[in-house]
């Protein structure tokens, strides 16, 4: 577009004037950093589909035993190993209980045992790496050492000790991953807290005169919250398929009460001739697994500042 | 005889970013010639870096996305070159520096090594050749006992020498152009006048050619032979430094130079300033991109970009003072280091 | 009249890096600043300044020596009257991107000092004073609401300005407050400390490399090199008659923005690279660059003497009076 700038007339070559401070006003609109997270976060499919199926396991849980008319204790010898069908949507298992319903009783447990077992720990891990990491010095030595020292020894062998001595089932188990799964999350925060002590932000907090209470819950946790965020979602998983695994050994939940784990190992028994028994078990967890990796990760990559165009 | 080694014709570079395009180079031309050093000075956001990183083929893309202008190198067009026909011409006829020494070098690797990897991209080498190159160039860059430091890692050195080796690196194949990002901008004072000085040295005894991208008007004076200013995508002004600094004729320019506080002005006085901030590349504007701040305004600058005007020879601006239908203005007054006189007026 | 706010006597500030290796970051340093004045401190890498900074706001503790604001060595307060004291000093920052924390509201931020010190009564004063601080340094109300990644640097810096006003400091601490924005916008952000200073009866502390900036801005001017204090003076005396060997060449690298002045002017430039602060050489700390250094220099640590008029050096070829015959003409060597 060729503009005929000869033809501009003379009277356009007036000043117009002193500059107005109108350089000072902002064009975009304002956006906090949480919208802007959860912007973001919502824009990913693949995360986003994560989460749909979490809240969806999580829903059906709760709802799918109300609303049964079988109890996941009921026995029916006269029905054992049946296969799906309209009575029985999962089939039945060896002592011919309802397994549409105990899976989904056993949803609430594994996710239940899930869950916690990864929150717990977190925060422990948070309080006593936040400690480390603020306070330095011989604290943060002592600390560090002693979970060099902790940590030498497999999380598994800790987890049977302890669940020989205080027993089986979802508490227990909560008690156990907390007892031994806060090391991992103490050192990451200490390494956060360590970093975000000496950013400028915090230093002016100091030079104003801040209280160490106010430096910590005004500065330390918001700027510390996303990352603890994103990894209690990474740990679940992984306190998924320890306690499947310490059920499918014998030593998690033990029956009546059913979890995924626990009906794995039952399905093992008869695989060859009834697989859904094992298979349907199996697919719940790596489902359960995978979805919370995926939201995961979408909420870690929503959460890194350097993904901000 | 100057031969014009690159030439960019109305270059156009945008970004597509979840909030929109942002028209980071609106139509910038410029060229350089053979062993000549030219800086290309703004201020950040400009677009100066992603000029030349553009014509480097160094901005990924996505986001990123060429979307006008020619580039010619030698004279051959190399606008649409492949990915594998740059892998040729980087390193080899240009080659590129950057600002931070520490983050540019492998730490894993030893230095001779970074070196002669650069030369054995493009040339087939001995290993023994490819060593004694690595000598040499240590020592053009002035780096003492090169036969040691060959052997050593970045992270024993210091800023200043670490971009001695970076030099080293972008050197090794005898690059007919030197791109140099804000090449001192993270050194200190005494170190930046000593790589200047190494780099001034290179440039004649390599007659290679140099684009300097800086904000510091001091270097400029020093190194520049030529000189572009840059402004929201924009080249405003071009000319010979002399030309730049004694008579510069765009509003921004003069912003520009009015912001190095002169020798023996105190805090009494004011500095002078150029209110307000550059435009948001978004959104960019229909006619001058410098209209919200400029003191000289007319009703003309504001739906009208001003087209580009010869002032002398090599010397042009973008500005609509320039036109003869413009009113007169007091002329700029030019700051020498011993004191002030008047430049040579608008007319 | 005026009377001495800050006082820093024999200052050391070292660092344990391992052992063995002490980082001698600030080495035996005194100097003092007059109420309403600006000191410029400057100094290349490695030389201490932002050490001397973070001790005068009490970031560190000193190793030796002390800091005194008002007569009052601040490291010996107790936590209340520490917390009284806080108001008084404050710190401007380098970097406008880390300095301002990104989950908060300009609001919040700026407000930061007069929450922890309870300084506004109603939620009503609070907003006042606030927008009051905003305006202050240039900014509108409206902004109160935003977050920091929305403004630009210099924007930025004004509200790290502006956070540090809401106090009601006497003395500021410019750490390189104005090095990491443009050229243009550190004209704007000078202009306002200068500004606030007149109106606010502040006094300043300006630390930097810019020497034009300092030339312009400071009353007087210190050089520090690797931790030690190498000239003192006022600040015009200072750049045209340099002594101090490093100050010299210091002010001959700075590139000059005048393209005949670069053309003709030779330059003499410092050769090698400083030389790292852990575990330092005995003796003058220039004296493995310095072209005139002589064997005392390499045994005994030059004195801060006053060679006239208040011009202060430590050196022992310039206390010799050895370096008043190099005959070298120094028409505004910056």
């Amino acid at each position: 577009m060729i503009k005929d700038f000869a033809g501009i007339p003379r009277d356009e070559f007036e000043f117009v004037g002193e500059t107005e401070e109108k350089s000072e006003v902002l064009t975009r609109p304002s956006i906090s950093f949480w919208k802007d997270v959860w912007r973001r976060l919502f824009k990913n499919k693949v995360a986003m589909t994560g989460l749909i199926i979490i809240l969806a396991i999580a829903l059906f849980s709760i709802i799918i035993p109300e609303l049964s008319s079988y109890s996941y204790s009921q026995q029916n010898l006269r029905n054992i190993n049946a296969a799906p069908s309209s009575e029985h949507w999962f089939g039945t298992d060896s002592l011919g209980r309802d397994l549409w319903v105990r899976i989904w009783v056993g949803a609430r447990v594994s996710l239940a045992v899930g869950i916690f077992g990864s929150i717990i720990p977190s925060l422990i891990g948070v309080v006593i790496g936040g400690i480390s990491g603020y306070f330095g010095g011989k604290v943060d030595m002592i600390i560090m050492r002693l979970i060099d020292i902790i940590i030498c020894i497999p999380q598994m062998i800790y987890i049977i000790l302890i669940m020989l001595v205080i027993g089986s089932g979802p508490v227990p188990l909560i008690i156990a991953f907390a007892i031994t799964g806060w090391m991992g999350s103490a050192r990451n925060v200490r390494g956060l807290i360590l970093k975000i002590k000496q950013e400028e932000f915090v230093l002016a907090s100091r030079i104003l005169g801040a209280p160490h209470g106010y430096i910590i819950f005004k500065h330390l946790v918001p700027n510390t919250l996303g990352i603890v965020v994103v990894s209690m979602t990474l740990g679940v998983p992984a306190a998924i398929f320890q306690e499947a695994y310490l059920s499918f050994i014998g030593l998690g939940i033990k029956p009546p009460i059913p979890s995924w784990g626990q009906l794995a190992n039952l399905g093992t028994s008869v695989f060859r001739i009834f697989p859904t028994q094992l298979l349907i078990p199996a697919i719940m967890i790596s489902l359960t697994m995978l979805s919370f990796n995926l939201f995961g990760d979408g909420l870690r990559d929503a959460l890194d500042p350097k993904l901000r165009s | 005889m100057t031969e014009k080694i690159l030439e960019v014709k109305d270059l156009e570079f945008s970004f597509d970013t979840y909030a929109g395009e942002v028209h980071a180079i609106r139509g910038v031309s410029f060229h350089i010639n053979r062993s000549e050093s030219l800086a290309i000075v703004g201020e950040s956001g400009c677009g100066k870096s992603v000029t030349v990183q553009s014509i480097m083929r160094l901005v990924p893309t996505p986001p990123g996305r060429l979307k006008g202008g020619k580039i010619f190198y030698f004279g051959k067009d190399i606008t649409n070159y492949s990915d594998r026909q740059m892998e040729k011409l980087r390193g080899k006829e240009m080659s590129m520096i950057f600002q931070d020494p520490m983050t540019s070098l492998n730490p894993t690797m030893r230095i001779g090594r970074q070196i002669s990897e650069g030369i054995k991209k493009h040339e087939k080498i001995s290993p023994d050749e490819a060593r004694k190159r690595s000598v040499n160039l240590l020592k053009e860059v002035g780096i003492s006992d090169p036969e040691r430091n060959i052997m050593r890692y970045p992270h024993m050195y210091s800023g200043g020498m670490r971009q001695r080796v970076m030099i080293a690196i972008a050197l090794a194949c005898n690059p007919k152009i030197l791109f140099a990002d804000e090449p001192t901008t993270s050194l200190d004072v005494t170190t930046q006048a000593q790589i200047l000085e190494v780099m001034n040295h290179l440039k004649q005894e390599f007659e290679m050619a140099i684009v300097l991208i800086t904000h510091n008007l001091g270097i400029v004076a020093r190194f520049a032979e030529r000189i572009s200013v840059m402004y929201a995508g924009k080249i405003v002004e071009t000319g010979k430094t002399d030309d730049i600094f004694y008579d510069p004729r765009h509003p921004y320019t003069w912003g520009l130079l009015n912001s190095v506080p002169a020798v023996g002005k105190k805090r009494t006085e004011k500095l002078p300033t150029i209110k307000g901030t550059p435009p948001d590349l978004f959104m960019p504007p229909k006619g001058c991109a410098f209209y919200d701040r400029c003191e000289y305004r007319m009703k003309v600058c504001k739906e009208n970009d001003p087209p580009e005007r010869m002032i002398g020879e090599g010397h042009y601006a973008s500005c609509w003072l320039l036109d003869e239908r413009a009113p007169g203005i007091k002329p700029y007054v030019v700051k020498r280091h011993a004191g002030e006189s008047s430049g040579k007026g608008l007319m | 009249m005026s009377q001495t706010i800050l006082e820093v006597k024999n200052l050391k500030k070292y660092f344990n890096i391992s052992k063995g290796q002490i980082l001698k970051a600030v080495d035996n340093i005194s100097f003092s600043i007059e109420r309403g004045k600006i000191l410029g401190m400057v100094g290349e890498s490695g030389c201490g300044k932002t050490t001397v900074g973070r001790t005068i706001v009490h970031l560190y503790s000193p190793d030796e020596g002390e800091v005194l604001f008002n007569g009052v060595n601040i490291d010996e307060l107790n936590n209340k009257k520490y917390r009284q004291i806080t108001k008084k000093i404050q710190m401007i920052f380098q970097d406008p991107y880390a300095s301002l924390d990104p989950r908060k509201t300009v609001s919040a931020i700026v407000g930061e000092g007069i929450d922890i010190h309870k300084l506004c009564r109603s939620k009503t004063e609070r907003m006042e004073r606030i927008y009051e601080m905003l305006e202050m340094v240039g900014l509108n109300r409206e902004h109160a609401n935003r977050f920091p990644h929305e403004f630009s640097g210099g924007q930025r810096q004004r509200i790290g300005i502006a956070r540090a006003l809401a106090v009601g400091p006497e003395f500021l601490v410019c750490d390189e407050a104005i090095s990491a924005l443009d050229v243009s916008i550190q004209a704007q952000i000078i202009n306002l400390l200068i500004d606030l200073q007149k109106r606010l009866n502040l006094t300043y502390l300006f630390i930097a490399h810019d020497l034009s900036m300092i030339r312009y801005i400071s009353d007087d001017t210190i050089v520090m090199y690797l931790g030690t204090l190498v000239e003192k003076s006022e600040t015009e005396e200072l750049f045209e008659n340099p002594l101090h060997p490093y100050t010299v060449g210091l002010l001959e690298a700075v590139p000059i923005a005048d393209p005949d002045y670069e053309k003709n002017h030779k330059r003499d430039l410092l050769s090698g690279e400083v030389p790292s602060p852990i575990n330092p050489a005995p003796g003058c700390r220039f004296s493995s660059r310095c072209k005139f250094a002589k064997e005392i220099c390499r045994n005994e640590t030059p004195v801060l003497k006053d060679v006239g008029g208040g011009h202060m050096v430590a050196c022992h070829m310039v206390h010799r009076n050895e370096w008043q015959d190099r005959g070298r003409g120094l028409e505004g060597a910056e």
